[in-house]
């Protein structure tokens, strides 16, 4: 065990060192765009009231990745599980705070290491809602704190934190609210940031520019479906940005359990 | 003085006390508040009591007098005095009657105050024996100026034998003056005559020969008319007093013309006033005394008592008058005879006989009658109280199929039979004439009825229209309106077989029913349209609004699915489909129920546990079935 660590040590010191040879020799002019690679996420979001203001998010996103023969649905990269405990503090804002475990597959089929490895996170959101005409707008700041590590065996967890903003809009199609049986639109861009010791020179994670199309089933149920554009830089190499085509299809759930009379009067709060 | 003597002497004063002991009664006096008839005063009288009756005896004085009212005002006063014996006025008497006012100025005259007044005054004074007049009695009415007769309106002299006028008698008020004589016995005879300050000869005389009024004369402005009156004197008569009864049958003996002019005669008149005059005392006296003061000036007058056939006759013919007239007035004052008559001419013609009838017949006949209520009959003939009555003769119906009012004919009818014959006849037709105009007014009566109820049918369709057109401009869904549109038609199809039915009775009847109908169609229509706010208050109803986290927005949803489809999806086509299906009246009602019931039921299941319902609903489609879980039950179940 303590052979492997040196190893991985060694390894690491290399690469540096010749990353920092590499910068000293010849340092890099422009950055350089990856090809895109095709995904395909498959989210469920679930937020289920447990009290007045106070409600379970649970989330299960499973993220596919493009093969070679396939693209988007061609292998699990990952899968999110994604729970926190959110308060509804009014109809216009309300916070999360929760953790995240996600398992990361392995994706790479020549390569020797792990298969899965999990990553932690803690995150906490503070979601803004504004209404304007007969649309929605909402600013998400979200702040997740994790722990990652590589599928290389023995790898140590590496401390991120990520900075994410994001602006999204819902416009009714059909109603002129966004009501049960409508169906809308809802263009969407997030800013990931990041930082950390081991973000050298590539803060910029992400960013996503995301439009999807979703149909409102019920108050407690809609679907959405959408196409994501994403790119960032990657970690170890700030000038080289990966680019990624996303199909993205979404299940929003909102089971309310509670008994009738403790529903009643059910989500007005503050009117 | 020997014992004889003594005896004599005792049985000489027991005869001279026994007529004290038998006329002994005490003898009482009475002071204080009285009345007799209409008047009330002070009075001061003696009377005994024998056998507990009251028996006046003595002087009486009765007499009202109100200085208060007097100087306020006016005072109406009166002063009786006279004397009775054994409850009969005997002796003299004085009756004054004034009406007396004051100019408030006054004296004092030997302590006392005097006061002048002025007015009018009546006074009478005479003899009475046992209540009858006897001797001279004058009545002389008087005007009073500052407390002197000022002038002398009326003067009455007529002397009296135990209540039987004698020899002249005279009678006088400011112009005329009559001058009259009464034979031994009371009755009028010779000439009475009256003399007028416009005439320079006698105005006006009456001739009587023992009694029987022959002619009499008037003379005006030079010109002379002698009227007769009972020329024959050989008539067998009865004797009458001369009273209001006399002078109503002179009056009709003389007919219209001749007894306008004996109205204004003059000694009718003078008779008259004074026969008031005299009947005012006679009512106070008579008031008092046992026997009745009523001077008795005696006539003589032909007299035809009416036999037992009459007098039935009269009392049928009583009978028949009430009922023609009966008919008359009602037919004559019908207002819808009045308007038919316009453009019928069979009423037209039955109208106008109708007035006829009433004019030339049926009022005669009530004058007849009147006749006999005066009692004035058994002093005519009978055909000369016909002809009084109808002057043509006595009418008579042609009895043909237009039966007429024979005005020309002059019948030689002489009794009363006949007239009984005649106002028979009389009611007979004019019941068949009230029949034919009953059917005609009847008719009308249901044609105006039937004009009533078509025009509320067309005011009732009109609403449906009126609804349909509410309907048109909202956005409602076209079932409702299909719906109203087939009500409608329905409706539609309803009059126009009415509008072909010809029996009058039958179109009536049916009328009836439609309006009834027609009714419960407009509510069904009212109810109708408003469904489809009574579905968005129910949608609204079994909303919750639920929290969108993803969306932060509150967003409704519907609970209670299940039922609000059986509602929305089952229920509200079944009713409308139950409308169109032609409904009838008794249905509409129920429809309108079941609609209502549901509608309150569906508010109540809101608020209910419905769980099990609502799993009992699942798939469901019969809206019986649905009515029956949401316990809506028809009206007449409900009831069992």
């Amino acid at each position: 065990m303590k052979g492997n660590l040196r190893i991985y040590l060694v390894f690491i010191l290399l690469c540096s060192y010749s990353v920092q040879i590499n910068a000293q020799e010849d340092p890099p002019t422009e950055s350089e765009f990856k090809e895109p690679v095709t995904k395909l996420w498959i989210n469920t979001y679930g937020n289920i009231r447990i009290a007045k203001r106070f409600f379970w998010v649970a989330q299960t996103h499973f993220r596919f990745e493009e093969t070679e023969q396939t693209p988007f649905v061609g292998q699990v990269a990952q899968i999110y599980n994604r729970h926190a405990i959110g308060y509804i503090y009014s109809k216009k804002f309300n916070f999360s705070l929760g953790g995240v475990l996600r398992l990361n597959f392995n994706t790479d089929p020549s390569s020797p290491d792990r298969n899965l490895v999990p990553e932690w996170r803690i995150w906490h959101q503070y979601m803004f809602a504004m209404p304007l005409s007969n649309m929605m707008f909402y600013h998400r700041i979200r702040i997740e704190h994790r722990w990652t590590q590589d599928f290389a065996e023995g790898s140590n967890y590496d401390f991120r934190n990520r900075w994410r903003y994001m602006f999204k809009a819902k416009i009714p199609l059909n109603s002129p609210t966004l009501a049960p049986k409508t169906f809308y639109l809802s263009p969407e861009a997030e800013l990931i940031m990041q930082s950390g010791k081991p973000v050298v020179g590539s803060p910029f994670e992400d960013l996503r520019l995301h439009a999807s199309f979703g149909y409102i089933l019920t108050p407690r149920m809609t679907v959405a479906a959408g196409i994501m554009y994403s790119q960032g830089q990657t970690l170890s190499d700030g000038t080289a940005y990966k680019q990624n085509w996303t199909a993205r299809l979404h299940l929003y759930f909102s089971p309310d359990f509670r008994k009738v009379k403790n529903k009643l009067p059910s989500i007005h709060l503050d009117d | 003085m020997s014992h004889r003597n003594l005896l004599y002497t005792w049985i000489i004063g027991c005869l001279l006390i026994l007529p004290f002991n038998l006329f002994s009664q005490e003898l009482y006096t009475y002071s204080g508040k009285f009345e007799l008839g209409s008047y009330k005063g002070d009075a001061n009288f003696s009377y005994n009591i024998i056998e507990n009756d009251t028996v006046l005896n003595g002087v009486f004085q009765f007499s009202s007098a109100s200085l208060k009212d007097l100087l306020e005002n006016k005072d109406s006063s009166f002063s009786i005095t006279g004397n009775f014996e054994n409850d009969y006025a005997t002796g003299p008497w004085k009756f004054s009657f004034n009406l007396f006012e004051t100019e408030s100025k006054s004296s004092v005259e030997d302590l006392q105050y005097v006061v002048n007044v002025s007015g009018e005054q009546r006074l009478a004074q005479g003899n009475l024996i046992e209540g009858k007049p006897d001797g001279t009695w004058i009545y002389t009415a008087q005007e009073i100026q500052d407390s002197k007769v000022d002038k002398v309106t009326f003067k009455s002299t007529i002397d009296f034998d135990n209540g039987i006028p004698q020899r002249s008698f005279r009678i006088e008020d400011e112009e005329k003056e009559l001058v009259g004589r009464f034979l031994r016995n009371g009755i009028a005879h010779d000439q009475w005559t009256l003399y007028s300050d416009q005439e320079i000869d006698d105005a006006e005389s009456w001739f009587f020969s023992e009694g029987i009024l022959e002619r009499i004369r008037i003379t005006s402005r030079g010109q002379t008319i002698n009227i007769e009156i009972y020329p024959n004197t050989n008539i067998t008569g009865k004797t009458i007093t001369l009273d209001n009864t006399y002078l109503e049958i002179l009056k009709l003996k003389l007919g219209a013309d001749n007894a306008s002019k004996i109205t204004d005669s003059g000694i009718l008149s003078l008779l008259q006033k004074n026969d008031l005059y005299y009947q005012e005392i006679d009512t106070i006296v008579s008031g008092i005394s046992k026997a009745p003061f009523t001077p008795q000036f005696k006539v003589r007058i032909p007299y035809f008592p009416l036999n037992n056939k009459e007098t039935k006759s009269l009392d049928l013919i009583a009978d028949y008058y009430k009922k023609a007239n009966a008919i008359c007035v009602s037919l004559i004052e019908d207002t819808q005879i009045s308007i038919l008559k316009l453009s019928d001419e069979q009423v037209f013609k039955l109208d106008e006989e109708v007035h006829l009838i009433s004019n030339k017949i049926v009022k005669p006949l009530g004058q007849v009658l009147e006749y006999n209520t005066k009692s004035l009959l058994p002093f005519f003939s009978r055909s000369e109280i016909i002809n009084k009555v109808w002057e043509r003769g006595l009418p008579s119906l042609n009895s043909q199929n237009t039966p007429i009012v024979n005005q020309i004919e002059s019948s030689k009818a002489r009794t009363i039979l006949e007239v009984e014959q005649l106002a028979k006849e009389t009611f007979t037709y004019l019941s068949t004439v009230e029949e034919i105009l009953a059917k005609k007014i009847n008719r009308q009566r249901r044609e105006q009825k039937a004009i009533d109820l078509e025009k509320k049918m067309i005011s009732q369709l009109q609403y449906l229209e009126v609804l349909e057109k509410s309907f048109e401009t909202d956005t409602i869904p076209e079932a409702y309106i299909n719906t109203l549109s087939t009500i409608k038609s329905n409706a539609r199809s309803k009059l126009n077989r009415y509008a072909s039915m010809e029996d009058l009775e039958e179109k009536l009847k049916y009328a009836e029913e439609l309006v009834v109908c027609f009714d419960a169609l407009d509510n069904i229509g009212e109810t109708i349209l408003k469904l489809p706010n009574q579905q968005n208050e129910i949608k609204k109803k079994y909303q919750d609004d639920v929290w969108n986290p993803f969306t932060s927005t509150v967003m409704t949803e519907m609970v209670k699915k299940r039922i609000t489809q059986a509602y929305e999806n089952v229920l509200i086509p079944y009713f409308l489909e139950k409308v169109e299906q032609d409904i009838s009246c008794d249905d509409s009602i129920k429809w309108i129920q079941t609609v209502h019931k549901t509608h309150q039921r569906m508010h109540e299941m809101r608020e209910e546990n419905t769980r099990k319902l609502e799993k009992k609903l699942r798939k469901e489609k019969d809206p019986l079935i649905i009515l029956e879980r949401f316990q809506v039950y028809p009206i007449n179940k409900e009831k069992e």
